[in-house]
């Protein structure tokens, strides 16, 4: 089979950004912040107390109670995020299409909310015994077969887990899927819930973590924010969108992972590279040919000079052409959602012409000299951009979007 | 600085890094003890339990050798007669 052109069609979001996918774009544009003290779990013992968290959130407001029980958090954002992208899309569902579809879902943690309550259970209230529910709410591929049971899709659906890269790696092997005809369908993206006592406590031990916001690519940057919630987008062959008189947000047009092969926490540049490297042999695009890329850019002392360094080797001279944005600065560090919130913003910004700033720019840094849109967001027709994930353990993908002009 | 906490110091860092404390002094790099920076952060932590105090990220990710490691622990440590004394020392 000849491979096909696959464009975005859906986009669901839920995050501290706001409940949808229009509440998440609103305030990229207007560079607004979501981190703010977390209040789902008490820091007054840890060197940070601030956080990116999906505000007022009440299951009982999207499922039915004997449902809600069976999911955590990190899946209901991902349920959520889900229905949003289908309903956005327009699918109409037959046998067939259902049998055609794909689900690739991302997720670093997994139910570490529902897992936490279990340890909290066991270990300080002394019961004896489990809930019987806590694997089905705990596993990290429960975001993905919950979204496959509600939608009744029954082509390949499954999760990867590759920390911070977790979505774009979901969202990449989706795309692969359509291009190469595996599925006519994808729902991919990633979800995240990261907020409990313990987990951020080991946050905390790896310093990692700001202790006031995240201000990427600035001088006095502290760290990274860590966020929730989830993104999921809907792919499909170009033909079927066009056929079906669906809206399209943008192409997928390249996708390219590499391993650093280096050290557990610490990332290099090279493998940095490779990965975008790989992304625009993927897209069989010039790097000249980018001019927007929405940075990994966590915010943390080792991530952004690295991150500017591999760019600068991939792009040589026209590195100072790229506008590139941080959004992390107002979603946070989503983890294993990231990667979605990060290709959400790249596909919206792509439609509108209107590129998302890095919120909370401060100072610039000579490690970290190039155009990062501070603060303000730029309006700016871009044709092709990248969207970078890098994650702790040195897994890298990079994906490569077009803009649809009708 | 103390040549009683500066052993002290030592002597911790031997026993929760496993190196030999005649290996260890003031003057030796982490690199050359073969302490990477998320083993500093790892050797750092267990000097921070066993002395007491929180040390700022920033402070942290900047130690590169042993004598940088004690200044920083002399600093945070607790004013007064009874401070640095080491937990289980």
């Amino acid at each position: 089979m000849p491979e096909r052109r696959v464009v975005a069609t859906g986009i669901g979001v839920i995050s501290a950004l706001g409940r949808d996918r229009n509440e998440f774009e609103q305030s990229l544009r207007a560079g607004r912040s979501g981190i703010a003290p977390i209040t789902s779990v008490d820091c007054s013992s840890l060197r940070f107390a601030n956080g990116a968290e999906v505000r007022d959130f009440d299951p009982l407001a999207h499922f039915e109670q004997k449902h809600a029980d069976l999911m955590d958090r990190f899946t209901y954002f991902g349920m959520i995020a889900a229905r949003e992208a289908v309903a956005d899309a327009g699918i109409e569902w037959t046998p067939t299409l259902r049998e055609r579809t794909g689900i690739v879902t991302g997720s670093c943690l997994g139910g570490r909310v529902a897992e936490h309550k279990v340890l909290a259970e066991l270990n300080t209230n002394g019961r004896a015994r489990a809930h019987p529910f806590s694997i089905p709410r705990a596993m990290d591929n429960a975001a993905a077969s919950q979204i496959s049971i509600e939608t009744g899709v029954t082509g390949p659906v499954f999760t990867i887990s590759t920390a911070c890269s977790s979505a774009n790696h979901a969202i990449g092997h989706a795309f692969h899927m359509v291009r190469h005809g595996m599925a006519d369908l994808a729902i991919a993206g990633g979800s995240e819930s990261p907020f409990t006592p313990g987990h951020l406590k080991m946050w905390e031990a790896i310093r990692a973590v700001s202790p006031d916001t995240c201000r990427p690519f600035s001088k006095d940057r502290r760290g990274m924010i860590l966020g929730e919630g989830g993104a999921m987008i809907v792919l499909e062959s170009l033909d079927a969108a066009l056929a079906r008189g669906a809206t399209i947000y943008g192409e997928v047009v390249g996708f390219g992972m590499s391993a650093d092969a280096h050290h557990i926490t610490q990332p290099s540049a090279l493998g940095a590279a490779r990965a975008m490297r790989a992304a625009l042999a993927d897209a069989s695009i010039r790097p000249e040919q980018v001019t927007y890329i929405n940075a990994h850019g966590t915010g943390t002392a080792a991530n952004d000079p690295m991150e500017v360094a591999a760019i600068r080797d991939v792009f040589g001279g026209h590195a100072d052409r790229l506008a590139v944005s941080a959004t992390k600065s107002m979603h946070g560090h989503a983890l294993g959602a990231s990667g979605a919130f990060e290709a959400a913003a790249t596909l919206l910004a792509l439609r509108s012409g209107i590129l998302p700033p890095t919120a909370n720019f401060t100072e610039a840094d000579p490690a970290c000299d190039l155009d990062v849109i501070p603060n303000v967001a730029r309006e700016s027709e871009v044709e092709y951009a990248l969207s970078n994930s890098f994650a702790f353990g040195g897994l890298n993908a990079v994906l490569a979007f077009r803009r649809w002009a009708a | 600085m103390s040549d009683e906490f500066v052993e002290r110091v030592l002597s911790v860092i031997a026993e929760t890094q496993n190196i030999p404390r005649e290996k260890l002094s003031p003057r030796s790099s982490f690199e050359e003890l073969g302490i990477d920076s998320l083993g500093g952060v790892a050797m750092v932590a267990d000097l921070e339990t066993a002395f007491d105090v929180s040390i700022p990220n920033e402070e942290v990710l900047a130690i590169r050798d042993i004598g940088q490691a004690i200044e920083c622990l002399r600093r945070h440590r607790p004013k007064g007669p009874a401070g640095g004394s080491a937990v289980g020392s």
